[in-house]
């Protein structure tokens, strides 16, 4: 039995393992739950919950950040001492958690006086954890000095994939995230997904 | 120089590092940082919050959970395998990033209706979650892990112990499994020195 991942029909919080899995050319099953289905299928999730990571053994695991770890060890992009495993958690955490609940709630906001409002808010403060995450840079063009990482592949995604919903640009003076996202968009795997998967609005 | 972890004076999201630090019987310095002199030390650090670890090369970090899963790592408490690291991280998520903030905001609110409105709400989430957990997640009988303890059981014991009774919130004894493990780590001496010599703060 393959790994199987099931989410929404949107990039959102799992396209980062999607884009792990993607890199490791690793077959999954990209499970895909409509809207309308999910009421039902609600209940027979761990934890109510989607992204769900079915392992080859049956075990289905929640929780978009654990599973994309999970991935990033089993394919050797998780760092290779602790303080590097640290480095990376930080960035992790900074982009998913902090970074991901402001700009999704610009994203998601319907009124555009509130949206905008929303969005003068943001900006800043997304502009300021940019700034703070370019100085832990420590390669020429991946986060970590030993190499390309799950890191990487978090800052590609949150600056391709969920800032430009919020109409929010990355700094163009924080040239080492530029170099992290331009080498994320030029890995042949990375760049073969993004070609294929489907084009969802978030 | 010695490993510092800087935090408020609050068990908050800090707690869950220094229990690890606790039962490894780490040395650090455990600094916590008042509130009012907050405002002048948040531009020094690295992302403008708490809490920062400073390692013995002086590097230093921010974000809590990436601290408390590298002393984890540090420790063998992170779990033996990585299905198992992935179950420990569950967990952790689920009760960091998902629960606390729930707690938090039902803690600050001031006004006694509004936080009666969002108990209400967040109870019957926070329960059924828990539930799942204990039926489906605990896989050892005093441990989440099959292989014995990890920071799963201390963030365990953390969200039951420090982050429901500051909402009035309480473990139903019904979940029996979660109990067991929370008893355990409680019983752990270095725990209770830990719990006994701490500053008791309400969150």
């Amino acid at each position: 039995m393959p790994l199987k991942l099931e989410y929404f029909n949107l990039r959102g919080a799992a396209e980062l393992s999607r884009l792990i899995l993607a890199y490791a050319d690793e077959k999954y099953e990209d499970c895909r739950i409509s809207f309308e289905e999910w009421p039902s299928k609600k209940a027979n999730t761990p934890l109510g919950t989607l992204p769900v990571l079915t392992l080859e053994n049956g075990e289905k695991l929640p929780q978009s950040t654990a599973i994309s770890r999970y991935l990033a060890n089993k394919f050797g992009l998780a760092g290779k001492s602790n303080e590097e495993k640290l480095l990376c958690d930080m960035f992790v955490e900074t982009i998913k958690v902090d970074m991901w609940k402001m700009v999704a709630g610009v994203a998601f906001e319907k009124d555009p006086s509130v949206k905008a409002e929303k969005l003068a808010e943001a900006r800043p403060k997304v502009n300021d954890w940019m700034q703070r995450l370019e100085k832990y840079v420590q390669g020429s063009d991946t986060v970590l000095k030993s190499g390309f990482s799950w890191a990487d592949i978090a800052v590609f995604n949150v600056v391709n994939d969920l800032l430009p919903v919020a109409n929010i640009q990355l700094d163009p003076k924080l040239t080492k995230l530029h170099a992290v996202v331009k080498r994320g968009k030029a890995q042949p795997k990375i760049a073969a997904w993004l070609a294929k998967r489907p084009v969802t609005d978030l | 120089m010695a490993i510092k972890f800087e935090y408020f004076d609050l068990k908050g999201l800090g707690e869950l590092t220094r229990y690890i630090l606790a039962y490894a019987g780490a040395d650090y310095e455990d600094v916590r940082i008042a509130m009012d002199l907050w405002p002048s030390k948040k531009p020094q650090t690295p992302f403008g919050s708490m809490p920062v670890l400073t390692l013995e090369n002086g590097n230093e970090y921010a974000q809590g959970t990436a601290i408390a899963r590298f002393f984890a790592n540090k420790y063998s408490l992170a779990g033996t395998t990585d299905e198992e690291r992935l179950l420990a991280d569950m967990i952790v998520e689920n009760f960091r990033t998902d629960a606390w903030p729930l707690l938090l905001k039902i803690f600050l609110e001031k006004d006694d209706q509004k936080k009666l409105e969002l108990s209400n709400d967040a109870r019957p989430k926070v329960c059924d979650w828990l539930k799942r957990i204990n039926d489906g997640y605990v896989k050892g009988t005093k441990s989440v892990l099959g292989s014995g303890i990890s920071w799963a059981d201390f963030a365990l014991f953390n969200f039951v112990n420090d982050m429901l009774p500051a909402v009035n919130m309480k473990l139903d004894p019904e979940l029996t499994r979660l109990q067991a493990v929370v008893d355990s780590v409680k019983a752990i001496p270095q725990i209770s020195a830990w719990i006994e010599k701490r500053n008791d703060t309400p969150v």
